[in-house]
């Protein structure tokens, strides 16, 4: 069996991360599936850590795998049987793996780093998992690359801006229809290295694996014109996609990164589009080596409102149906609003989805 | 460990503060620190971070609105760079806690009250074990250092005279409350009783000298009105409270650079169960030391019950098994003080703080006599007998003098507590003087505390200084009738009487909850942690600063003084130290003291 884990990232705090993992959990609650769930943050609690406005509680069901810190054992209801300890160390404890053996509440702060969370999903996969959701924290999107797929959760409370909303959206959904799976040519992989091949594979020039500073990029001018293909293993920042938007390579040229994540993360997924499009421009392509679909949109119109004069947080909220009908036009995945809608527009997305990734899952979840 | 290279960086426009205390703690410890300035993007500290080849990063920041997505973004940069493979990152800040750390995708969180020592431990990745000082407190005996000279000697003369006085008065009397204690004392084996073994002849005995509630307990089993005994479900989830409580208690220290004045809090709620919750609090905020508060009716009444009993009267009833338990409750290095003072059992507590070892009791026979309602003989012949068993058990006591509360001027009640302090002397005792830090009728007419509460309560620590040299320990509580039914006001009032007394060098405080003069019932546990850490604070505050006593201050301790010396003169002119206390010469009626009435004509000639 196949594991597949999906991501549920979202741009900011109080986007409905929580909201959509538990609606799918929810939704998909069948004791013929096997669900495992862990977050990079911290879920489940009463009130927030930074605005103390309430927050979703996490309710697991019996059965599911988990993988949280041991001090967030004893904060909720539900009661885990220990499987596996991971030696994994986090503010909140050492990393456990285990099954619910009675459902409930529970407090969910699990891997928050990638190789912590690729060594969890591992488990989960080893423990026969048809299905794990990552819940994700804050605007923290990094460790979804170890995912199969996102749900982007956006909304009000990363901006109220809907115009820049909906340019972002826009712009994520652009970079996660990328294809992935992309080859080096074997002759120009160097581990680690950011490298430049010519159109007959071969190695060109071998630059940091991260992409920071563009005056490196800037020294391959010269060799631009041979080039048909640059890989870069890291992050690459804003100065640097500009840097090799600008070098005079001929059409046709195919840029590499590592996931999408990896090209997003300094400059946003703006710039990272604007990058594509220019290459685009010139009959090149992005492609990575691991791709990360997006599988839907889901979105929030709450906001936290803060009160400069008293130093606190008030729930606030935008147009509800205005937020949909803008993010629906931005985009060509599905969107949802899981408070209004409820879990099931979504959920029968995932189906789809799923029946692609999983023969004859789809099947299991319509049972 | 190999020195590590540590990375300070403050995410932050100005504060750097915090980090630069680590740094010193961390190149003390011999490792290599880099302090990058404030206020760096995050991607110049990634730089940073890969170009040092750091082994471990420290950021700082204080939080505020947006800023844990700048946080977020920073750890998403450095996980997505590859740097978390091998580097370790913490943050602290004001508003960091573990949670938080976990939220923003931190490896260790440090709020408020870090330790250097603790961001050390994670810098060579090994677990904070807090000091041991903090967590292995010890039990000081306040009485050790001292040689009870009597510096005066004029009061040293008449202290003996009054006290052959009062030994030979008691010679040849005796009381129930004494024939009980001697019962207690012999017939009573703690060891059989913990094993449950027939106490056949202590049985047989005991309810013969007992009062009627008592005796109808032991002869026809019946309970005190209001009084029940804990239920089976009820004692099995007190033992995993106890047991759950141990398990992560620290017991950290209120002192800062002083080691003194310990600090004692009492409880008292009725119910040994709550109890023990507030003694399990008042040790996790830092009590030195717990008193067991008796009820008023206890005082009154002969004898004492006993099984796991709660009830719903002020004060938690004295039994046997009420005392074991909350023994076994107290952590190795808590002060236990059980009270012996007030009452017609004064003897008998004395005896049962001895057999489950307390450290401290309390006995004053003057106070017990004028301001807590048992009469003058009786409370003379019992508590000559508790002095006895005090000395025999070697338990301090401390002689409280809260008559002052009633109206006796300070002088008068001093008087009254340095006869016991002599007592105590003569039966080889070790006395604690307990003067009032209080806003006392007296001051209150005499206008002695218009402008400030030092001076007074300064002149009444010269005063006993100068007298003797023996323990002093302020109570009982510290800052009586300066309390107000607002929780910060008081914990504020105690907390600056603390610390009076504190610059004043004595030994000892006794502070109450926050809300106790106003509670209307059980004392609230957050009312005693708000006193708790205010006094705290004010050790924080004043360190080791001493007080320079004000002219005013020396020349009333000076006018206490003489009046200690015309009140013993008095006491011994008369000739009768009973007598003196029913005429009002320690405290008379029109100061609001009253010979009190529970026991009275039950001196019996031997």
């Amino acid at each position: 069996v196949k594991t597949l884990t999906v991501g549920i990232a979202g741009t900011a705090k109080n986007t409905g991360k929580t909201t959509t993992t538990m609606a799918l959990l929810e939704y998909l609650r069948n004791p013929g599936i096997c669900i495992g769930v862990t977050s990079i943050g911290y879920d489940g609690e009463r009130v927030d850590n930074v605005t103390g406005l309430p927050k979703p509680r996490v309710r697991l069901e019996a059965g599911s795998l988990v993988a949280v810190s041991e001090g967030c054992l004893p904060a909720g209801s539900a009661r885990v049987k220990v499987l596996d300890r991971t030696g994994i160390k986090t503010p909140l404890g050492e990393i456990v793996c285990g099954q619910v053996i009675k459902g409930g509440l529970m407090v969910l702060a699990g891997p928050n780093q990638s190789r912590h969370l690729r060594e969890i999903l591992q488990w989960m996969s080893g423990q026969r998992a048809d299905l794990v959701m990552v819940d994700g924290a804050l605007n923290r999107v990094a460790p979804m690359a170890e995912t199969n797929g996102l749900i982007l959760c956006t909304g009000a409370s990363y901006t109220t801006d809907l115009d820049r909303l909906s340019l972002e959206t826009h712009s994520l959904g652009v970079i996660c229809s990328l294809p992935g799976g992309a080859e080096i040519p074997g002759a120009a992989h160097v581990e680690g290295k950011t490298v430049l091949w010519n159109r007959d594979g071969l190695l060109l020039a071998e630059l940091p694996g991260l992409l920071l500073e563009a005056g490196c990029v800037k020294a391959m001018r010269c060799l631009a014109v041979d080039a048909g293909g640059l890989y870069c293993p890291g992050l690459v920042s804003p100065e640097c996609l500009a840097a090799l938007a600008e070098l005079p390579c001929r059409e046709g040229m195919t840029y590499v990164f590592e996931d999408p994540m990896k090209l997003v993360l300094s400059g946003g997924a703006l710039t990272a589009q604007r990058f594509v499009d220019r290459v685009r421009r010139r009959e090149g392509r992005v492609v990575f080596r691991k791709s990360l679909p997006l599988a839907a949109v889901t979105v929030n119109p709450f906001y936290p409102c803060y009160r400069y004069e008293t130093n606190h947080y008030q729930p606030a909220f935008i147009d509800r149906d205005l937020l949909v009908s803008r993010i629906k036009c931005s985009i060509t995945v599905p969107v949802f609003d899981v408070v209004r809608d409820g879990p099931g527009g979504l959920a029968g997305r995932w189906k789809a989805w799923l029946q692609d990734w999983v023969h004859g899952f789809g099947e299991m979840v319509g049972k | 460990m190999a020195p590590q290279k540590v990375l300070l960086a403050p995410i932050d426009p100005v504060h750097d503060v915090g980090l630069k205390i680590i740094r010193r703690g961390l190149e003390e410890a011999g490792h290599e620190t880099v302090l990058l300035q404030p206020d760096l993007q995050p991607e110049e500290i990634i730089r940073e971070i890969i170009s040092s080849r750091a082994d471990t990063v420290l950021i700082s920041r204080t939080l505020g609105y947006g800023v844990a997505e700048i946080l977020a973004r920073f750890v998403d940069l450095a996980d997505a760079a590859g740097v978390r493979d091998r580097v370790k990152i913490g943050i602290g800040g004001m508003a960091i806690r573990p949670e938080l750390a976990a939220e923003l995708g931190f490896d260790a969180g440090f709020g408020p009250g870090t330790s250097v020592e603790e961001a050390v431990a994670f810098v060579e990745g090994r677990d904070y074990v807090p000091s041991l000082a903090k967590n292995n407190k010890q039990k000081i005996d306040i009485t050790e250092a001292y040689t009870y000279t009597c510096h005066n000697s004029v009061i040293a003369g008449l202290l003996k005279q009054i006290t052959g006085i009062i030994l030979a008065w008691t010679e040849n009397r005796t009381s129930s409350g004494v024939l009980r204690a001697r019962v207690r004392e012999k017939l009573w084996d703690i060891d059989s009783w913990r094993k449950y073994e027939k106490m056949t002849e202590f049985l047989e005995e005991y309810p013969r000298f007992c009062g009627e509630i008592t005796s109808d307990f032991y002869l026809k089993g019946i309970m005190h009105p209001r009084t029940r005994r804990f239920a089976r479900e009820e004692v099995v989830a007190l033992e995993e409270y106890i047991k759950a409580t141990k398990e992560r208690m620290e017991a950290p220290k209120l002192q800062h650079s002083l080691k003194k004045p310990l600090v004692f809090n009492q409880y008292g709620t009725g119910c040994p169960f709550m109890d023990t919750g507030h003694i399990k609090v008042s040790e996790a905020w830092g009590a030195d030391g717990v008193i067991h508060f008796d009820p008023s009716w206890g005082a009154r009444t002969e004898g004492f019950m006993d099984g796991f009993l709660t009830h719903q009267e002020d004060g938690t009833v004295i039994t046997p098994a009420n005392l074991n338990r909350i023994k076994q409750s107290l952590e190795s290095g808590t002060l236990w003080q059980v009270r012996a003072h007030r009452g017609l059992n004064t003897p008998e507590t004395v005896v049962l703080a001895g057999k489950f070892q307390a450290d401290l009791t309390k006995i004053n026979i003057c106070y017990g006599a004028l301001g807590a309602g048992t009469d003058p003989a009786r409370m003379t012949v019992d508590g000559v007998e508790a002095i006895r068993y005090a000395a025999k058990y070697g338990i301090p006591f401390d002689i409280v003098t809260n008559e002052e509360l009633c109206g006796v001027p300070a002088h008068k009640a001093f008087a009254g507590m340095l006869i016991t302090a002599g007592l105590a002397l003569r039966l080889g005792a070790k006395p604690i003087l307990q003067p009032l830090f209080c806003y006392s009728p007296e001051v209150m007419v005499g206008g002695q505390m218009k402008d400030n509460y030092v001076d007074f309560n300064a002149a009444k620590v010269l005063a006993l200084r100068r007298i003797i040299d023996a323990p002093v320990w302020p109570g009982a509580p510290i800052g009586f009738m300066t309390h107000s039914e607002d929780r910060i006001q008081s914990s504020a009032a105690t907390a600056y009487h603390a610390c009076l007394a504190a610059m004043l060098g004595v030994d000892a405080i006794t502070i109450a909850s926050s809300d106790e003069a106003y509670s209307g019932g059980p004392i609230s546990v957050p009312s005693k942690v708000d006193t708790l850490r205010a006094v705290g604070e004010g050790f924080r505050f004043f360190g080791s600063t001493r007080l320079e006593p004000s002219q005013r201050a020396l020349d009333w301790s000076r006018e206490i003084e003489e009046g200690i010396e015309n009140v013993l003169r008095q006491v011994a002119h008369r000739g009768d130290f009973v007598e003196a206390l029913y005429e009002g010469i320690l405290g008379s009626r029109e100061e609001g003291a009253y010979p009190g009435r529970n026991g009275r004509d039950t001196v019996m000639m031997v």
